[in-house]
């Protein structure tokens, strides 16, 4: 009898807490946040099923690890209008490299969930495998205002944490006084939207981060063992030196089995490194800005990343 | 919903395809312009770009600088718009003021009939209800876009056939308008990829996503370029209008994002040309991104604005 009644706790509990993973469960209802109210019903779309809440542009969200998303939209008697975006992903590190890509340091930080941000308009937090996306249609105080309560609503909901990938709890250098905006990546999609390397996927990374300083930027690539960087290190500079697009300087000094540099149409200078188990390519407006680049940021690397 | 296409004009249009193919990228683009009959003798330039505070009035000024909407639009012709208007966040759809200055310049140039392809998102079109001059205009268009036609592209290195609207195949004039903006897999979107929104969910635009796999990793982002390049060897438009006065920098197509602004409305009846010149609005060049190579290979228009006769107009300096 024990044993029966053990089974069926077990599996009122499952159902229970298989309900309780219902995206329309975090969502404000009706009344919780003053003066707002939804329109229409919740859509939730699933897997490849993204492409019909944004036709054209979930192949990134796929790159970082989609499950599933929900969309809704809250009015107030005035007309003005805030939408909710929920994404669930594979993992809180999915879900931070999907907000580290969408906020880019825009805006203001803000105390929420594993970490948000707030610009005039719309806010972006991450909690646990959840990213949330609120926006609104003006930039009235009002409208600011309603963003920032639904989404305190949201995350009070969401009962998971999350914790930053293992890359992205290094110690950041500063460069000639500029902090860097750190983006997470898990792919080459996200890669292109900071510097366009190639047409083919030549890093072939599972897991990177930028630190984008503005007019230079540093990119680290992460491939667990040192041989294998070493490897991938000899591939991707085989595939630019097929690459007409950039110019090897063997000129230079300081370049050997394991650091190139080239520039590419724009005249910007690349450095492409490899240490330990990491490959480091900087960008910088010339070569001497990308080899300065790559100089500061080579203490700090080897002695925290490695 | 599929239907075939038993019109004299798909088949002359198919045909057209095929001696394109025969003959030469070169020619593709003659071939395939829709340009109606009153072709003026001197065409004064390529392609205009009015920058102002009103939109309106830009897109007017932009059509006139190309010779007059007369030259594109027929008296009793019937047109099919093609704006890119699904996404509500700021800067990610084109502006409605642009979209009812085009309507307007339709009907005074005497269509027949104005079928516009995209319904827009909840409250695109309240400005122009509204709006007492411009909801004569409003009530003169025509929703479609359900009803689709599977096409033949022979000229296609990878879509080899699409499903689109019929009124893309069977209108007298295409006003291709797009917005240009940041894209996070294209990097960015304007004339060309937006032909993405004359096709069926299922297949042609999974196809172009996917290849059909159910797949879309980045392996498959080549092969969407050349796609949509492909795609557009269906019909090149008779005039594109591109909104460049507010768009996304950041996380397009939908937003939320940062947003540029250039005050800027684009026309011109060339859709590369079109791109090209207006990736300067996302600090991008036309090699940047292959679709625009794909597509001048297939001989649908020029990337070299060096080539081309632009004419710049500020509708404050005059």
């Amino acid at each position: 009898m024990f044993r029966f009644l053990l089974a069926l706790l077990t599996v009122v509990c499952a159902t229970v807490s298989l309900a309780g993973t219902g995206l329309s469960d975090y969502f404000p209802r009706s009344g919780e946040t003053p003066d707002w109210t939804p329109v229409d019903t919740l859509l939730v779309f699933v897997g490849d099923d993204l492409y019909q809440m944004i036709d054209g542009g979930a192949e990134i969200y796929r790159e970082y690890g989609f499950v599933r998303a929900g969309t809704q939209e809250f009015v107030d008697e005035d007309g003005h209008s805030v939408t909710i975006e929920l994404y669930e992903m594979k993992g809180s590190v999915a879900a931070y490299g999907m907000f580290s890509f969408k906020a880019r340091g825009e805006g203001q930080e803000i105390p929420m969930g594993n970490g948000g941000r707030q610009t005039d308009y719309y806010l972006n937090f991450w909690k646990g495998r959840y990213l949330a996306t609120l926006t609104g249609l003006d930039t009235s105080s009002v409208t600011r205002g309603a963003v920032e309560a639904l989404a305190r609503a949201l995350e009070k909901k969401i009962a998971e944490n999350g914790e930053l990938p293992i890359l992205c709890r290094k110690p950041k250098p500063v460069i000639d006084g500029r902090r860097p905006t750190l983006t997470y990546i898990r792919g080459p999609i996200a890669l292109n939207n900071f510097y366009r390397f190639s047409p083919s996927d030549i890093f072939q990374t599972e897991e990177g981060c930028v630190l984008d300083y503005g007019d230079f930027k540093a990119f680290v690539f992460d491939y667990y063992a040192d041989p294998t960087a070493r490897s991938r290190f000899a591939s991707i500079q085989e595939a630019f030196q097929k690459d007409s697009s950039f110019t090897f300087d063997d000129k230079r000094p300081d370049q050997g089995f394991d650091r190139f540099l080239m520039t590419d149409r724009k005249a910007r200078g690349i450095i492409c490194t490899y240490s330990g188990r990491y490959i480091i390519v900087t960008v910088g407006r010339n070569p001497d800005e990308a080899d300065k680049v790559e100089r500061e940021l080579e203490m700090p690397l080897m002695r925290y990343w490695n | 919903m599929d239907e075939s296409i038993n019109r004299r004009t798909f088949i002359k249009r198919t045909a057209a395809l095929g001696a394109a193919t025969v003959i030469g990228g070169s020619l593709v683009g003659d071939l395939l312009s829709q340009t109606p009959m009153a072709t003026p003798a001197v065409v004064p330039v390529d392609l205009a770009a009015v920058t102002g505070n009103d939109y309106h009035a830009a897109t007017i000024k932009a059509v006139e600088l190309l010779g007059g909407m007369k030259r594109f639009v027929a008296k009793g012709a019937k047109v099919v718009l093609l704006p890119n208007i699904g996404f509500k966040n700021p800067g990610a759809s084109f502006k409605a003021d642009i979209l009812m200055a085009t309507v307007r310049l339709c009907n005074e140039a005497g269509a027949s009939e104005i079928v516009c392809l995209r319904r827009g998102h909840t409250g695109y079109w309240k400005q122009a209800q509204e709006d007492k001059t411009k909801s004569a205009d409003f009530d003169t268009i025509r929703f479609s876009g359900e009803r689709f036609v599977t096409v033949p592209i022979p000229k296609g290195k990878i879509l080899k056939t699409a499903e689109v609207a019929r009124e893309v195949m069977e209108y007298d004039v295409f006003i291709n308008m797009p917005i240009i903006k940041n894209h996070d897999g294209t990097l960015y979107t304007g004339a060309m990829k937006n032909m993405m929104g004359v096709c069926s969910h299922q297949p042609t635009n999974r196809f172009i996503h996917t290849g059909g796999d159910g797949d879309p990793g980045y392996n498959e982002m080549p092969r969407m370029f050349q796609c949509i390049a492909d795609l557009n060897l269906v019909r090149k438009p008779t005039l594109c209008i591109t909104d460049c006065t507010e768009f996304l920098l950041t996380n397009g197509p939908t937003g939320p994002g940062k947003v540029g602004t250039a005050r800027t409305v684009v026309a011109g009846t060339d859709p590369v040309a079109q791109d090209s010149f207006c990736l300067r609005f996302l600090d991008m060049k036309w090699n940047d991104t292959s679709v625009l190579a794909n597509a001048a290979a297939h001989g649908l228009g020029q990337p070299d604005l060096e080539k081309l006769n632009i004419k710049e107009f500020s509708l404050e300096k005059g």
